[in-house]
């Protein structure tokens, strides 16, 4: 009887508020409720949600991917977003979407798509011309010619913007005072800043392999900045300053760019700096890095990496940083070898207030045969009396624990000395065989007696089901 | 509209009366335009909404009423606030809150309550019963809408 009654009030819904419902969908499902009944069979018009993604659309038994017959797809698939757009029959768009893994040949339809959204005051646009069947070097070589779009002059509306593999001239983009988000992926930046600096309710900027980069600045203009993202970019400038009081999160990785902030934010949630495999450096970086951190120092949990913790060493002063960092969490992508020692003991001194310590192990490399000054065996050995030892730490974990030797040395010297730690999880590698779980057992026993000294309170586990 | 802290009463269409203060009945475009026309008293009789719905609805402004103007903490808050607000509910009721938030005009909660529907159904199946629609198709016609977007059809 329930569902009669709502049957009967349900249609007595106008279909602005139907419209409203299916807008809400997935694209792909708001085509089809097309057949849920007459009233429906064009209401999914009107839907302020399009997005057009070719692997929807190309079914995938009937391609065999060699580039004619994708070609071909790729044709019908124009065709359709074309013919679909001439077919709208609602007032406004509010979310637009194009996956396409090739321009060529379709750059007026793609410009009529555009400029469709845009004359629908478009609010969230994503262009993506990526091709997920490319390596990432033919990706770049691809991206370096795509052909370049104009944006139509008036984007008022426009909040959220994703361009990838899209050829676009930033400086070009009249009127993006709306912006809230930016994220551009393999696109030539030169001309970034003549955006930014138009758009001061920016929010959220990220920039993932994209080259040359000419980022000299982000100044004060772009103050409501929460989020800045850099993956794998190459840049045109030999810095980039950032006066950014509100920044939230800041994610670097790729080679080392040198980024000087000019405030230091007082809310910062996260960082995360990774350099990868970069190794060449000269004497400024560890001071440069220093700098860096400096600038974070407010962050509540951070991620460094070997490359980090081997450049500070060599900094100014290889004791402790500039000003003590306020993290709560330290996150320590290492791989352990002696050469990264003092790097760690500086990192895990300068956070007073750490409550939890992750050691993320990478994957072993050869030890440096480089003599680090000390002996390694006995590194761990002496007394650690930094400050969150004694009052905060709680908590240490291992990912992708091996048991190797210097892990457990550093282990040893945490419990020993970690007055008020409360756990220790160790995580196993993924899919480990049987046999390395028998060690991790006869580890984590033999830790507990190395803690029964310090405290009763004290639990230790292994993990092997993580990821 | 003058700003004063006076409440106003809204009476359900089962007669049951709900005393609020005015910044949170006006969040209801209906609602102000009724009281801008002065043609009702300090009484609003709601003849398209039940007690129960009422009661929710107001649920809802009062939490928005209270947060509108503050910071960005409080607007996470919300949104998280908005998820266990809909999230339990059942079919009719929240069909029920759509109609009202409809009537009343309070295009966050229409909003909110039409994107919940979408949530709770993942497939073309779920929508369906889910909505409850009478299919009036012949299954020739049916067919040919299909057919004519096979893409979305050929899963």
């Amino acid at each position: 009887m329930d569902s009669r009654r709502n049957r009967v009030r349900l249609s007595s819904l106008p279909d602005t508020v139907l419209v409203r419902i299916i807008s809400n969908l997935p694209f792909k499902l708001a085509v089809k409720t097309s057949v849920l009944a007459k009233r429906w069979k064009n209401l999914h018009r009107e839907t302020t949600n399009v997005a057009f993604v070719e692997s929807d659309f190309v079914k995938k038994r009937s391609v065999s991917y060699d580039e004619e017959t994708r070609n071909k797809a790729r044709v019908s698939f124009v065709r359709f977003m074309v013919n679909w757009v001439s077919k709208f029959s609602g007032e406004g768009v509010q979310n637009f979407k194009i996956i396409l893994s090739k321009t060529v040949g379709f750059e007026a339809e793609i410009t009529s798509l555009i400029q469709f959204a845009v004359s629908k005051q478009v609010k969230n646009l994503v262009l993506d011309f990526s091709d997920p069947y490319l390596s990432p070097r033919k990706q770049a070589e691809a991206a370096s010619g795509a052909s370049v779009f104009h944006f139509p002059e008036c984007v008022y509306n426009l909040e959220s913007l994703k361009l990838v593999a899209c050829g676009f001239d930033p400086s070009r983009l009249a009127h993006p005072g709306s912006l809230k988000s930016l994220c551009f992926d393999w696109i030539q930046l030169g001309n970034i800043t003549a955006l930014l600096s138009r758009s001061p309710l920016l929010e959220s900027l990220t920039i993932k392999n994209c080259w040359n980069v000419g980022l000299e600045a982000i100044t004060e203009y772009n103050s409501r900045l929460r989020e800045l993202v850099f993956q794998n970019s190459g840049f045109a400038t030999k810095n980039s300053t950032l006066d950014l009081p509100n920044i939230k999160f800041f994610k670097y990785t790729g080679e080392v760019h040198y980024f000087q902030f000019l405030k230091v934010s007082k809310i910062m949630e996260e960082a995360i700096l990774d350099f990868g495999a970069e190794t060449e450096h000269d004497e400024a970086a560890g001071t440069a890095l220093c700098g860096l951190l400096y600038g974070l120092s407010s962050v509540k949990k951070l991620t460094v990496c070997p490359f980090l913790i081997k450049m500070i060493k060599d900094s100014e002063d290889p004791v402790q940083l500039r000003a003590p960092m306020e993290t709560r969490h330290l996150v320590i992508k290492t791989n352990l070898v002696p050469d990264e020692f003092i790097g760690i003991t500086l990192m895990i001194n300068s956070c007073p207030v750490l409550e939890t310590l992750t050691f993320q192990m990478l994957s072993p490399i050869p030890e440096p045969t480089t003599n680090p000054g000390f002996d390694p065996e006995t590194y761990w050995t002496y007394v650690l009396s930094h400050e969150c030892l004694k009052k905060t730490l709680k908590v240490v974990e291992v990912r992708n624990f091996t048991g190797g030797t210097y892990q457990l040395h550093i282990l040893r010297v945490l419990i020993r000395w970690g007055l008020v730690l409360e756990k220790v999880d160790l995580y196993l590698p993924w899919r480990l065989p049987e046999v390395y779980k028998n060690m991790a057992r006869s580890i984590v026993r033999n830790l507990r007696d190395t803690s029964e000294a310090s405290s009763d309170l004290l639990w230790i586990r292994w993990v092997s089901f993580f990821y | 509209m003058s700003k004063s802290e006076k409440k106003i009463v809204l009476k359900s269409l089962d007669n049951e009366a709900f005393e609020v203060e005015k910044a949170v009945a006006l969040q209801s475009q209906t609602i102000w335009v009724m009281c801008e026309d002065k043609c009702v008293g300090n009484e609003i009789p709601l003849e398209n909404v039940t007690g129960q719905i009422l009661a929710k609805v107001i649920d809802y402004c009062k939490k928005h009423a209270v947060v509108d103007g503050d910071g960005d903490e409080s607007s996470e808050e919300l949104k998280n606030w908005d998820t266990e607000f809909t999230k339990n509910m059942d079919q009719s009721t929240l069909f029920n809150m759509i109609l009202a938030a409809n009537y009343l005009n309070i295009k966050s909660l229409l909003n909110l309550t039409c994107q919940a529907v979408a949530d709770k159904t993942k497939t073309i199946d779920e929508f369906h019963t889910f909505l409850n629609i009478e299919n009036n198709f012949t299954p020739e016609e049916e067919a040919q809408i299909c057919q004519e977007n096979l893409w979305a059809f050929d899963d």
